[in-house]
């Protein structure tokens, strides 16, 4: 009988496994024991030894310098579509401005159009670079980022977005911007009806926390609808139980 | 969202919602740190590289495909961190302090093991990069042979052969280091 290789013992104590011929022999054979003593020390220890843990400043350090990057790639992308976004901005500033003075104003400045069909102009006047979902992508930020008031048109025109807009990444940052108007008539069940056109599972992870949050009973249909799909995406699913548990 | 997939909060990252990296800071953090620790044996190099990590994760934020696992792509971006690091540095084997790479000292851990934790490090420093890589892949970020597999973009099989004939060669250095001490 031969004596158990290195390569036999190494994956009997990964997996168990070692013929019944080897395992006897292993009982009584003195230096087969000792090599399976040696690799079990071995692998043991290397288990055995944990983490270390990030040192505080360490982790101070690394936030900094990941909130450093965040806003460093924040004003670049703003840089890259200046144009547009410094007329956007102008239009937006306009609009606060008449909200802010005379309503007359503001009406006027209501009637024009809305930043995102500004935004189509303004990229059709300039024939840039065909990059627009990232320009459009841009506009919904912002209006996330400057927090207009409300408007019908403003409202109108971030559903048309979150609906039909091409690029997923331009569909939830729609999302994202309707979060502040929640409280309007309407906006609620308008989600809960886009919920059921979404297929990204990202957008319609946010619309159910949010729908969620809102406890808005018109979204226990689609989410029911959710459910049903066997193709759903399994953190969609959790989100959905969750939101359907609390609504319900 | 508390409970997102790592999947998610990338794919977050990538619509632009940068913040989100934070919470993948916060749950990688510590594996990405000890990955370096145990691969480039210092403390200081560790701290840089892990903060260098994250901030890559932002930058190609685009280049992680969804559907595919992030903690793969992720050590993607820190291994090819080490090759570059070791392209500049040589490890000085016997100049790393264990202290640095093992954890705080615990009260309920007698002296033997870890006299047996500070020979295996020292072990380990005496593995060529490419081999130790595997050993802090396999046993101490615990990743199954199909992930280094995939990671390394390597057969299973090829994998397992080669960790196994390494934890032979860490296993001669370690008694040989074990019976040089005593
Ligand atoms: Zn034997």
């Amino acid at each position: 009988m031969r004596h158990i290789t290195e390569e036999e013992i190494i994956e009997f104590l990964e997996t168990g496994a070692l013929s019944s011929e080897l395992k006897e022999h292993l009982a009584d054979c003195e230096s087969c024991q000792k090599l399976q003593h040696e690799f079990e020390e071995v692998i043991s220890t290397m288990d055995s030894i944990g983490e270390k843990k990030v040192p505080d400043m360490v982790q101070l350090d690394i936030a900094q310098a990941v909130a450093k990057e965040i806003s460093k790639e924040r004003s670049r992308g703003g840089f890259q579509i200046w144009q547009i976004a410094a007329a956007v901005a102008l239009l937006i500033v306009g609009f606060y401005a008449g909200k802010l003075t005379t309503d007359d104003r503001s009406d006027e400045i209501i009637a024009l159009q809305s930043q995102v069909d500004v935004l189509k102009e303004v990229s059709m006047m300039n024939t840039l670079q065909p990059s627009s979902a990232s320009e459009r992508l841009q506009v919904v930020n912002m209006i996330e980022a400057e927090k207009p008031a409300y408007s019908e048109k403003l409202l109108n025109s971030l559903f048309t977005t979150l609906n039909t807009d091409e690029s997923p990444n331009v569909r939830y940052a729609a999302a994202q911007a309707l979060v502040r108007f929640m409280d309007q008539q309407d906006v609620a069940m308008r989600m809960a009806e886009s919920l059921e056109q979404q297929t990204d599972p990202l957008i319609q992870i946010s619309l159910i926390s949010i729908l969620m949050e809102a406890q808005e009973k018109h979204a226990i249909k689609p989410l029911k609808k959710l459910l049903e799909q066997d193709s759903i995406n399994t953190d969609v699913k959790k989100q959905a139980k969750i939101a359907l548990d609390i609504i319900a | 969202m508390s409970e997102a997939s790592d999947e998610l909060l990338m794919m977050t990252v990538q619509r632009g919602q940068l913040d989100a990296l934070n919470g993948l800071v916060s749950r990688y953090q510590q594996r990405v740190y000890n990955y370096f620790l145990k691969s480039t044996l210092d403390g200081d190099d560790s701290a840089d590289l892990t903060q260098t990590t994250f901030i890559r994760v932002l930058k190609y934020r685009n280049s992680y495909k969804q559907g595919s696992s992030f903690e793969t792509w992720l050590f993607q971006i820190a291994r090819n961190q080490v090759k570059d690091h070791f392209k500049k540095i040589k490890v000085y084997k016997d100049r790393f302090t264990t202290a640095d790479i093992l954890p705080d000292q615990e009260d309920d851990k007698d002296e033997l093991q870890l006299e047996r934790e500070q020979t295996l490090m020292r072990a380990m420093s005496q593995l060529p990069e490419d081999k130790r890589e595997l050993l802090v892949l396999s046993k101490f970020q615990g990743m199954k042979y199909e992930q280094i597999a995939e990671l390394k973009d390597m057969s299973v099989s090829a994998i397992k052969v080669q960790v196994h004939r390494t934890i032979k060669q860490l296993k001669d250095i370690y008694f040989e280091l074990e019976n040089h001490l005593n």
